[in-house]
């Protein structure tokens, strides 16, 4: 989407806004209008979203607060409890790791990127922090949201916990599918699996010194 | 309807399962009847480890016996299913290979569901296909998590990885 495409922002916006949906329905400024029909371009994109028919896509949406970060502020910190996920509207993130001292950049991340979307089916904590580079607004989705409209039976809960769910199942494959090619060929492993020991050994006796 | 099983022994079987205790019989006939009845002579085999598949299965007699090959030449019995209780139910999320082996025990009957047939019960609110879904969450996010920690088992214990790696070197070698 160009610049000329993306719909303008209102001048002053607060973290925790909710967006407006309600100039879909009145059909109020083309401003307002222009701005709720991108938010609702940008859900339908979202893979999570993708069996979501248009009132589907609505009632998340609602369920969602908008918030903006400057650069350098941090949406989340590794290993803080996962509660919620982000969808980027406009903007970067780096995501990046601890590795002894220092913080690793594993990631960056732009306009309609999704993160940490797991947070809404399983209770684990973060595996990484994210950061804004520049000034980034997202539209945060709470797991306790998702978990109510479950508990309410609520179709499209139950449609983004299985799109979850297939993502989860997919990683699980390539998990099994690495443990199958490991044995797959021993011979060629044995030498892997050497380094990986002496490597462990040598870790451990680093260990015990003073 | 299957040849044995009448409509009230199905849903006396399924509705004593506490997946969907307390819903009424009304709630499983939608279900029901998306279901294919299947018989199993013992031995059989329901699905095999690697091949792909989008259903999943409710036993209604006799038992299965889910066996997982994760390390070749070390087949292990995960877990034997019993009357009333679903199993192979990851299938029902999408088509994927087997992680297993299922086979008939004794002999056994089941009902088998798509996966298509699952999302459509969804799609009309069914109330039992709400129940199995919940179960299916739970079920599977403790699949992932087990494959996740045999993975790390191997790489976090590379001694003993490398002792299996050489036992299964010697046998290629022999062969």
């Amino acid at each position: 989407m160009s610049e000329q495409e993306k719909p303008k922002l209102p001048s002053t916006i607060a973290i925790g806004d909710k967006p407006n949906l309600g100039s879909l329905k009145s059909g109020s400024s083309d401003l307002g209008q222009s701005q709720d029909e991108g938010a609702a371009r940008l859900f339908r994109s979202v893979s999570l979203f993708s069996t979501l028919d248009a009132a589907q896509v609505m009632e998340v949406m609602r369920l969602c607060t908008i918030e903006t970060y400057t650069a350098g502020q941090v949406l989340c910190k590794e290993h803080d409890a996962a509660d919620a996920m982000y969808i980027i509207e406009r903007g970067e993130v780096s995501i990046s790791r601890r590795s002894g001292d220092e913080d690793v950049r594993v990631a960056y991340l732009g306009d309609g990127a999704v993160v940490g979307e797991m947070a809404l089916i399983v209770s684990s904590p973060r595996s990484a922090t994210i950061e804004a580079v520049s000034e980034t607004r997202v539209y945060r989705l709470e797991g306790r949201d998702i978990e109510a409209l479950r508990r309410q039976r609520s179709v499209t809960a139950y449609k983004i916990i299985f799109k979850l769910l297939e993502t989860l199942g997919d990683r699980r494959q390539k998990v099994l599918a690495r443990v199958d090619d490991l044995f797959a060929n021993p011979s060629a492993q044995v030498e892997v699996f050497l380094r990986h020991t002496r490597d462990l050994a040598e870790s451990l006796e680093r260990a015990q010194q003073p | 309807m299957t040849d044995t099983l009448s409509q009230d022994d199905l849903l006396s079987i399924l509705l004593h399962n506490r997946i969907f205790s307390g819903l009424l019989p009304g709630d499983m006939h939608q279900m029901l009847e998306a279901c294919t009845h299947h018989s199993f002579a013992p031995g059989d085999i329901i699905y095999s480890r690697k091949t792909p598949s989008n259903a999943g299965f409710f036993l209604l007699t006799g038992r299965v016996e889910l066996q997982s090959q994760v390390i070749p030449g070390q087949t292990r019995a995960n877990q034997i299913y019993t009357a009333g209780n679903p199993f192979g139910i990851e299938g029902l999320i999408k088509t994927w290979d087997r992680p297993e082996t299922c086979v008939a025990i004794e002999s056994s009957q089941a009902l088998r569901l798509e996966g298509t047939a699952l999302s459509a019960l969804l799609d009309s609110a069914d109330a039992a296909a709400f129940r199995l879904s919940d179960h299916i969450m739970e079920h599977f996010v403790e699949a992932v998590r087990e494959a996740n920690r045999t993975l790390h088992d191997l790489y976090v214990r590379p001694d003993r990885t490398l002792a299996l790696l050489r036992e299964l070197q010697a046998t290629q070698e022999n062969n």
